[in-house]
């Protein structure tokens, strides 16, 4: 097994863009998971300083300091933490909700899953941002109820998404005839759909994780994320706003944080479709 | 007769989609811990304080009946009253509306203008050096978070170079509002100074709102001219000796341009939900700022009634550009 | 008696990611005019890619000529002017019949509107483009008279190949079609030019069993009737059988044999052609296949291709290329140990 995966990492890295999406969240993991370890001023997540208040980038600050005097660069090393968690468990619980609900309704069919389908299709007629709003707004501000809103909102994509391929495999031969030769309904929607379109979902995960971050720091930006002293990007940059032109460095700092990490999942999921894909026509009795 | 089964079928769905939108909206609001009355009135509201605005808002009654009222006041187009303002929030969603959307159509315009030529010559060069960087731009368009995106080209311009006016949509009172719209209105009054105000204020809103979104359009103009290019009813019309420059511009233009009309419709809900944020870097009066008034001022009524707005606008947005598109490709499919 | 195309000694590759596929190999062919040619053989032979350089289709960024002519009425189409060969060869004395008619038709034009684009290009009543040159051809007007006598005789020719209600037909869209109505609409448009040769690249393959025969026999009658040269590229020997004067044989881009139809069924030379006939289910329904592989492109073996599953091969079999080796009238092959007759 070994020597596979190595071979086929190899494989994908070779494309430039894909290798560069994984190395900057590589680096966007590190950052978040040893910021405790990394940041120079790990206190002033929740300290400040207001006599350093508004310094310009220097040998001591290197992003500068911002309007309470905590160091820029600790607080948006400790922002990448709360990044990842709004991405990995708003993407994260909308996947694990959606997926089986769209299995099930795409292989049993009837009105209730047709119903259920027309649900998940209101949900997507509207931006997810605009509902993520409402709920947010009615929860109150904190991360928590930014992943709620977020999860909440998301999930009918991916029902729709997995219902639609469902139904579509649900006609294919070999599904038929894993039927015909007894096969339970978990066994088929396990063995038989998931691995066909697993890769959709990967691909998708990891630039919807992208845009989960973007909307996520537009509530912060909004005010509906934690409140502060949290140290999240979106709201560093409201704060940041009052400060502009001088204080250049203080909303320009995390907003370049975003991009990089919002560019690492975009170019990781483009990669991800053009290395996966050949490989899902080539595939066992699959599309 | 094909066409107007589908127009027909997709009305249909278009009432039971805004109906279901009002009643999400309302559960959203409704059955959640919070206690909107509270919220309301505040901390220091007494028992019998809060219990008198729970009767007099009509939160004591059972869930559906609560329900139906809103369905009954949203139909009469009552949204209640803001808090901020003191007026009907339908009123204010309606004064402010045209703003909004007169700026949605400018960076509509914008993107598509810097979009779609960019993406044809893209596919038809492809992988040359200007493909590469055109791509390259692309992929980080889509990476950018417009209310930064906004605010950086607020200091760039307005701040540091001074080459466009900081905020706001016009200066002095503008021309009379017959459409709402600054620039049609200002033309029809032929109004060159408000004209030229009203053109230098909304240039950087809507480039902020245009750059992400011409990105997307380059993406896919890029995919569906390449997609026509090495198809095989391109190849049959080179066989045959067609005319090169016929090829490309009678033939692939056209097929190419179906695919990006519909991802037009997709990008205009993604232009008013960033709209609604640029919107309060630029200090722009649309529904935007109303809505991020609103959620400052924790006015519930006031965001549940945006919420519908902006969802019936997109949803009607859509079944233009679905009808669109069954005018121009002949298969109707979608 | 020069033939009416001919081509000599034709190599190309394609450039991919694995390296250079060399497709074809020192190919020859020859056309006489008001000839019916079949050629011959299994998928990925070179086929369609010969179909195509004699068309001049071939992706330009890929393809890599190293060798040889297409001759047609002596001019070499590889070296000509393009934009000459691109106006008076292709679409008028050259023309095509697609494989595939549904995605070879624009599915946001109607037929109609394909058709008449064709011939405004490509009228036999017409010596010049229309419109002056200098003006792009999107904008270039199309003389009405002409249109007229054009679309007059679209619906003649739509008749002849046995299409219903032709003018009804001309404003449908390519998806409002069935198949069969499709091919014959790609066959009228290919003589509607009036052309000397018409390629037709395996024009019965995306077809329904059941029309295959009506369409292969629409081709034949109509090129006899107009005396037009046909190069069809088939991997079915019972369609060559049917409607061909003579066979062509390919095998993993070499040309291995050409015979007259007779001769070729009565009395096969190579041991490739030998074993393809002898694989055709036999009365008794039993079908026999070839031992081994067709072999990879980029490194393909040595010397004669086929050597590798061929149980006469010797050592000069590896080593070089067989010459042509000419059996008869009208029936060569190239093989150093071919079967001869018994006579």
């Amino acid at each position: 097994m070994t020597p596979g995966w190595r071979r086929e990492l190899h494989r994908f890295t070779k494309d430039r863009a894909a290798a560069l999406g994984m190395a900057l969240l590589l680096l966007l993991i590190v950052v978040a998971v040893f910021a405790p370890v990394l940041a120079p001023f790990p206190g002033d997540v929740a300290d400040f300083h207001t006599a350093n208040r508004l310094r310009a980038p220097d040998a001591v600050n290197w992003l500068g300091t911002d309007r309470m005097g905590s160091d820029l660069l600790s607080r948006i090393m400790f922002g990448a933490r709360i990044t990842i968690t709004i991405a990995f468990v708003a993407v994260g619980s909308a996947v694990v909700v959606g997926v089986p609900i769209g299995l099930l309704a795409g292989y049993y069919g009837g009105w209730p899953s047709n119903l259920l389908m027309r649900v998940s299709d209101i949900f997507l007629a509207v931006p997810q941002i605009v509902l993520a709003i409402a709920i947010a707004q009615t929860l109150g501000p904190s991360i928590e109820n930014v992943i709620l809103a977020l999860s909440i909102t998301y999930w009918p994509f991916w029902a729709r998404l997995v219902f639609a391929e469902t139904r579509s495999l649900k006609n294919e031969i070999f599904i038929e005839s894993a039927i015909a030769l007894g096969a339970s309904p978990l066994r088929v929607m396990t063995l038989h759909v998931l691995p066909n379109i697993a890769s959709a979902i990967i691909v998708r995960t990891s630039i919807g994780m992208g845009a989960t971050i973007l909307t996520a720091a537009a509530l912060g930006f909004l005010g509906l994320g934690a409140p502060p002293p949290t140290p999240e990007w979106g709201r560093t940059i409201a704060e940041a706003r009052e400060f502009l032109p001088e204080a250049w460095w203080y909303a320009t700092a995390p907003g370049i944080a975003i991009f990089i990490v919002v560019m690492g999942f975009n170019l990781l999921g483009d990669g991800l479709r053009d290395f996966l894909d050949p490989r899902i026509r080539r595939g066992a009795g699959g599309k | 007769m094909r066409r107007l089964e589908m127009i027909v079928s997709r009305l249909a769905w278009f009432v039971p989609t805004l109906a279901g939108l009002v009643v999400i909206v309302f559960l959203i609001s409704n059955v959640i811990p919070t206690d909107p009355v509270r919220v309301l009135l505040g901390e220091n509201a007494t028992p019998d304080q809060i219990a008198a605005m729970r009767i007099k808002l009509g939160y004591d009654q059972p869930l559906w009946i609560q329900l139906a009222r809103h369905f009954r006041d949203v139909l009469s187009g009552n949204l209640g009253t803001s808090i901020y303002t003191q007026r009907p929030i339908s009123e204010d969603l309606a004064s402010r509306l045209p703003a909004t959307l007169e700026l949605t159509l400018v960076a509509i315009i914008l993107s598509t203008a810097l979009g779609i030529p960019l993406g044809v010559i893209s596919a038809l060069r492809r992988n040359s050096l200007w493909d590469q960087v055109v791509r390259v731009l692309s992929v980080s368009g889509l990476a950018i978070a417009a209310f930064w995106l906004a605010m950086l080209l607020q200091f760039l311009f307005a701040m540091k170079l001074g080459t466009a006016p900081l905020d706001g949509r016009i200066d002095g009172f503008g021309p009379p509002p017959v459409t709402g719209f600054m620039i049609v209105d200002s033309l029809l009054d032929w109004d060159m100074d408000s004209l030229q105000s009203a053109l230098y204020h909304i240039a950087l809103p809507a480039l902020t709102l245009a750059l992400p979104a011409a990105a997307t359009i380059v993406r896919f103009t890029r995919a569906g001219v390449l997609d026509v290019i090495n198809s095989n009813y391109v190849l049959y019309q080179r066989a045959m000796g067609m005319p090169p420059g016929l090829i490309v511009w009678k033939y692939v233009l056209r097929n190419a341009l179906v695919s990006t009309v519909t991802q037009i419709g997709l990008i205009f809900g993604v232009l008013v939900t960033n709209a609604v944020i640029v919107e309060t870097v630029f200090d722009w009066p649309g529904i935007g700022t109303f809505a991020v008034q609103s959620i400052l001022q924790s006015d519930h009524k006031a965001i549940i009634g945006f919420t519908i707005w902006i969802g019936a606008l997109i949803v009607i947005v859509n079944l233009l550009v679905d009808l669109v598109h069954s005018f121009i490709d002949p298969r109707g499919a979608r | 008696m020069t033939a009416l195309l001919t081509v000599e000694e034709l190599s190309l590759g394609f450039a991919t990611e694995a390296g250079l596929a060399l497709v074809l190999d020192r190919v020859n062919l020859s056309i006489e005019a008001g000839q019916v040619l079949g050629l011959v053989g299994e998928s990925g032979c070179g086929k369609t890619t010969l179909a195509r350089a004699v068309l001049g289709v071939l992706p330009p960024d890929q393809t890599r000529i190293s060798g040889g002519r297409v001759l047609f009425r002596g001019t070499d189409l590889l070296t000509a002017d393009p934009a000459t060969v691109n106006q008076r060869v292709r679409g008028r004395a050259i023309t095509f019949v697609p494989q595939d008619p549904f995605s070879s038709f624009n599915p946001v034009f109607t037929v109609g509107e394909q058709i008449m684009e064709i011939l405004k290009w490509k009228s036999p009543r017409a010596d010049q483009p229309p419109g002056p040159g200098w003006l792009p051809a999107v904008m270039s007007h199309y003389p009405a008279d002409r249109k007229r006598a054009d679309r007059d005789a679209v619906l003649e020719l739509l008749d002849a190949v046995q299409l219903p209600r032709p003018d009804q037909m001309l404003r449908k869209y390519p998806h409002e079609l069935s198949g069969g109505q499709r091919q014959r609409l790609m066959i009228a448009m290919a003589l509607l030019p009036g052309p000397d040769l018409v390629i037709a690249d395996e024009p019965t393959t995306a077809l329904d069993v059941t029309i295959q025969a009506q369409i292969l026999g629409l081709i034949r009658r109509l090129a006899t009737e107009r005396n037009v040269a046909v190069l069809l590229t088939t991997h079915d020997l019972g369609a060559a059988y049917e409607i061909c004067d003579a066979v062509n044989v390919m095998y993993a881009g070499q040309d291995v044999e050409s015979a007259t139809v007779d001769r070729f069924f009565a009395a096969p030379a190579h041991p490739y052609t030998t074993k393809l006939l002898a694989s055709l289910p036999d009365a008794a329904g039993t079908a026999s296949g070839i031992p081994g592989e067709v072999p990879g492109l980029i490194t393909p073996p040595g010397g004669c291709r086929f050597h590798p599953r061929c149980e006469r091969a010797t050592g000069p079999c590896r080593e070089a290329r067989p010459p042509v080796d000419q059996l008869g009238a009208g029936h060569w092959v190239r093989c150093y140990h071919p079967h001869r007759e018994a006579t």
